[in-house]
């Protein structure tokens, strides 16, 4: 087999809570450089995954592969430490800080360590804040200010490149433009489109069908607890997308819809 | 001009530098140097009890409790030192223990339990006062042996009251955590977005308890000045000083919401309020007017406040 | 806006002002209490008042909110820097306002204290009730009452306090001194009224011969007279001598409950102690101690001893 490994394997993730089967023996594969998109309805099951491979939960059964390794998240934080960096829509960013305090919080570069009295190298975390913005594309005119004085679309690219700077694997961005005006929905998704020629992985959750045939080589369709689709966005269309998701259209008629919904033994 | 005005504590010294202003011109006594160090020393205190209540408050918190614990620290040391002969320095260590042992207590059930702040530190406010007075007996201790007379009304090279000196040393270590530190950095972050704060890894909880230990530290430090100035000590010592104290954290711009404030406001604030006072005193202004102009000018201070928070929230 | 305009306006103002209060010799008093709010402060400051009124002189009047001592000490200092000519001072505590006062003396202020001492200052006088004098006067009357070998009960003040030692000291001693073989039951308290009417419900309950309870104080008098209506006592079965002649206490007498009360002076209290402060201020000598003394007030001459006192405004027997 020549083919890569690839970012993230999931086999046969399942979590149920009692008698609700929020997700079912789901396959997941997100290769190098690949931005894929999770879209279904509400309370088809794209939470749950999210929470599953972000750390937020532990599933029932089924693994996770990282870059090749079996990996096991016992926390956000730890999926973060592992290089799963996500976006979520409250952002988590301190509105009362400036974009350097916001972009490393939690992860201070440091002149002197001293555990809760560990003095912060300002310096450096202003410059690399500066470069890091640059790379990513995002534009802010001062960077002392609060947060406070942002749009939201200025807010959600600090989060963006937040997480962009620090992930050593890949993305995960939960709805980055809901709340977002048509403008600031346009310059979130140029961001997302520099990550992708930068050839960061990334998974879209995102509802906004539109946007996702823009944004993703790759849609995942989530439908009653289970992953039932898996295609590429040059091979269909939107209507085949909304008849997957409603159930209108079975995936078995869709060439190669369910190739990837398989066991994968990783090498 | 306008980056200064943009800061939380511009308010409090343009409100601070005009009240100087009236006083001046009102009264024949109040712009001399003798006046003005009074007013520092007189304000040490209550400078020293905001400083840990800046960083409680930008959590979002607020700690009642800071006038009893003070009189608990106070109280013991008083005790052990007339009472028990203990050596002063090994007294000033118990009361610092005090306030570190009280404000791990207030934080770990703020922080770890979940009760809210509000109420944890509305029952030590009476736990810690019985406690004080029960602990010593109810007894008045005076007389305080070296280094507390130095401390509470001696002057460095003779020059400088010690209770500024050690006011100003404190504003500068203070100042300096919470710009330059880990803690600082989460206590702005708690305040503004504790969720997202625990979504980017930060253990909350333990700098949550972190803030109220500060306060405590700062309660202890507040008695050993407090029982020096007065060259005694007891139970009853620092009544309502809670009161004082988070006044001059919000009338110096830290928002009762968390998130948002300066810890130098927070020391032009002890020292607005010291003026106010000051000025009544050298003004004749009779106890109950003084009550009510300083209840007022809290709740004026929470009120700019409220106001500020909803225009930052119509942005 | 002309800021130098404004600034040389402010100077001139300023100037002016301290020119006018310099040329103004008049002399200062400054009065502080310690923001005690009751009726008994409020006679005693009313004395203080009208002293200060009638020597004519600026009277300031100043109070430590709450009773809080660091708020009198920066008010001290404050009358310090005031450079006010003496300070009349009801210090919240004995002990913890010596510092202030050691700096208004230094400063050459004469501080006098009023009702309560001041330790680890040496002031320039201490005006006050001499407790033991006035205890003398309440136990020479209930000497007056009872026969020698007879049961009589006293309900104590605080005894960790002086005021509460000498009431008792001087009512015992004068009484011992004129009957030596009467029994003296001890009903103590800390000056707390409910501590007074279950020890008196008790010794009344355990002592059928009582004749006659004195009190070091006029709460305990009131919880002594609601121990005895629980017993079913009638007024006067059983005589009552109160301390203080506070308005409560000049009640149970019109009520035919009390039968004698040493009164301390509370308005001249005031009165003496703003006295002795101007002359203090003007450099004549004073007494390093002056007793107000009190007066034994009885059924006979209440009415026009609560009159001239001052106390029947806050009477509810007329």
């Amino acid at each position: 087999m020549t083919t890569p490994t690839p970012v993230l394997k999931i086999n046969g993730l399942t979590k149920h809570y009692g008698g609700v089967k929020a997700l079912t023996d789901s396959h997941f594969a997100l290769a190098q450089g690949e931005h894929a998109a999770i879209v279904g309805d509400n309370g088809a099951g794209k939470s749950t995954f999210v929470r599953l491979i972000t750390g937020a939960e532990q599933p029932n059964s089924g693994t996770i592969h990282l870059d090749g390794q079996t990996v096991h998240f016992h926390s956000p934080l730890d999926a973060r430490n592992q290089g799963i960096e996500t976006v979520y829509q409250t952002l988590a960013l301190a509105e009362d800080l400036d974009v350097p305090a916001n972009i490393f919080l939690g992860r201070e570069e440091v002149l002197v360590n001293l555990g809760p009295l560990s003095i912060l190298n300002h310096k450096a975390m202003r410059e690399h804040a500066v470069s890091l913005l640059a790379t990513t594309g995002v534009k802010i005119q001062d960077m002392s200010e609060t947060l406070r004085g942002m749009s939201g679309g200025q807010r959600q690219c600090v989060a963006i490149a937040r997480a962009a700077g620090f992930a050593k694997k890949m993305i995960i961005l939960d709805e980055p433009t809901a709340a977002l005006g048509i403008q600031e929905t346009a310059r979130v998704e140029e961001i997302i489109k520099g990550l992708k020629k930068r050839g960061v992985p990334l998974i879209l959750i995102s509802h906004n069908l539109r946007q996702v045939f823009d944004l993703a080589d790759r849609i995942w369709v989530f439908r009653q607890g289970r992953i039932v689709a898996s295609v590429l966005t040059s091979a269909t269309n939107p209507e085949q997308i909304v008849g997957l998701i409603t159930g209108a259209v079975n995936p078995e008629n869709v060439p190669g819809a369910t190739d990837l919904l398989t066991e994968t033994v990783l090498g | 001009m306008k980056s200064l005005a943009k800061k939380e504590w511009y308010g409090v010294l343009v409100a601070t530098l005009l009240l100087a202003v009236i006083l001046s011109i009102a009264s024949p006594y109040f712009l001399n140097a003798r006046n003005l160090s009074n007013i520092l020393v007189q304000a040490s205190v209550i400078a020293l009890l905001a400083g840990g209540q800046t960083f409680v408050i930008l959590t979002g918190g607020v700690d009642l409790a800071v006038g009893s614990l003070t009189a608990l620290c106070g109280a013991v040391a008083g005790f052990m030192m007339i009472k028990l002969g203990l050596n002063p320095y090994l007294a000033i260590l118990v009361a610092i223990a005090i306030g570190a042992a009280v404000g791990t207590f207030n934080g770990y059930l703020v922080a770890f339990v979940g009760i809210p702040s509000f109420i944890v530190t509305l029952g030590g406010l009476t736990i810690w006062r019985g406690l004080a007075f029960d602990a010593t007996g109810g007894f008045d201790m005076s007389g305080l042996p070296a280094p507390f007379p130095f401390i509470g009304y001696g002057d460095l090279f003779g020059l400088i009251p010690m209770p500024i000196v050690v006011m100003v040393l404190f504003y500068i270590v203070m100042s300096f955590i919470l710009s330059s530190t880990k803690l600082g950095r989460y206590v702005y972050a708690i305040g503004s977005n504790e969720m997202g704060a625990r979504q980017v890894g930060i253990n909350i909880r333990w700098y949550k308890l972190g803030v109220y230990v500060v306060s405590g530290l700062c309660c202890a430090l507040a008695a050993i000045v407090l029982i020096g100035r007065m060259d005694s000590s007891s139970g009853k010592i620092a009544q309502m000083f809670e009161l004082d104290a988070i006044a001059a954290v919000i009338l110096g711009g830290t928002s009762l919401f968390g998130g948002r404030g300066s810890i130098i406001g927070s020391l032009l604030g002890a020292i607005l309020i010291t003026m106010i006072r000051n000025g009544m005193n050298l003004l004749e202004i009779s106890q109950f007017k003084q009550m009510m102009a300083i209840g007022s000018v809290v709740i004026i201070a929470v009120w700019i406040d409220v106001i500020r928070r909803q225009r930052l929230l119509q942005k | 806006m002309n800021f130098k305009f404004i600034a040389r306006q402010l100077a001139v103002a300023l100037i002016s002002v301290s020119l006018m209060s310099c040329a103004k010799a008049e002399m200062t008093i400054a009065y502080i209490t310690n923001g005690n709010t009751n009726e008994g402060w409020t006679l005693i400051n009313g004395g203080a008042k009208e002293a200060g009124k009638k020597a004519g002189v600026k009277f300031i009047e100043l109070a430590a909110e709450k009773g809080e001592l660091s708020k009198q000490l920066a008010i001290v200092e404050d009358m310090i820097t005031r450079k006010v000519d003496a300070i009349a001072i009801a210090p919240v505590d004995s002990a913890g306002i010596a510092p202030a006062v050691n700096r208004a003396l230094a400063a050459g202020i004469p501080v006098i204290a009023v009702d309560t001492g001041i330790t680890g200052a040496k002031i320039t006088s201490y005006v006050a009730t001499d407790n033991i004098k006035a205890a003398n006067v309440q136990g020479e009357w209930a000497a007056s009452q009872i026969k020698d070998g007879e049961k009589v009960i006293y309900v104590t003040g605080d005894q960790g306090q002086s005021t509460g030692q000498e009431r008792k000291k001087g009512f015992v001693d004068a009484l011992k001194a004129k009957l030596p073989n009467v029994k003296v039951i001890e009903v103590s308290t800390t000056w707390d009224q409910t501590q007074a009417q279950n020890g008196v419900e008790a010794a009344i309950r355990a002592n059928s011969d009582i004749k006659l309870i004195a009190c070091a104080w006029d709460g305990g008098a009131l919880g002594a007279v609601a121990a005895m209506k629980g017993a079913g006592i009638k007024a006067g079965d059983i005589k009552l001598a109160g301390f203080d002649g506070s308005p409560g206490g000049l009640d149970m007498m019109k009520q035919g409950w009390q039968q004698a009360n040493a009164a301390q002076m509370l308005a001249k209290i005031g009165q003496v102690g703003v006295e002795t402060a101007i002359a203090a201020a003007k450099k004549q000598k004073v007494e390093a101690r002056i007793d107000t003394g009190a007066f034994l007030v009885l059924p006979s001459n209440v009415d026009k001893f609560a009159k001239d006192s001052g106390v029947a405004q806050f009477m509810k027997e007329k």
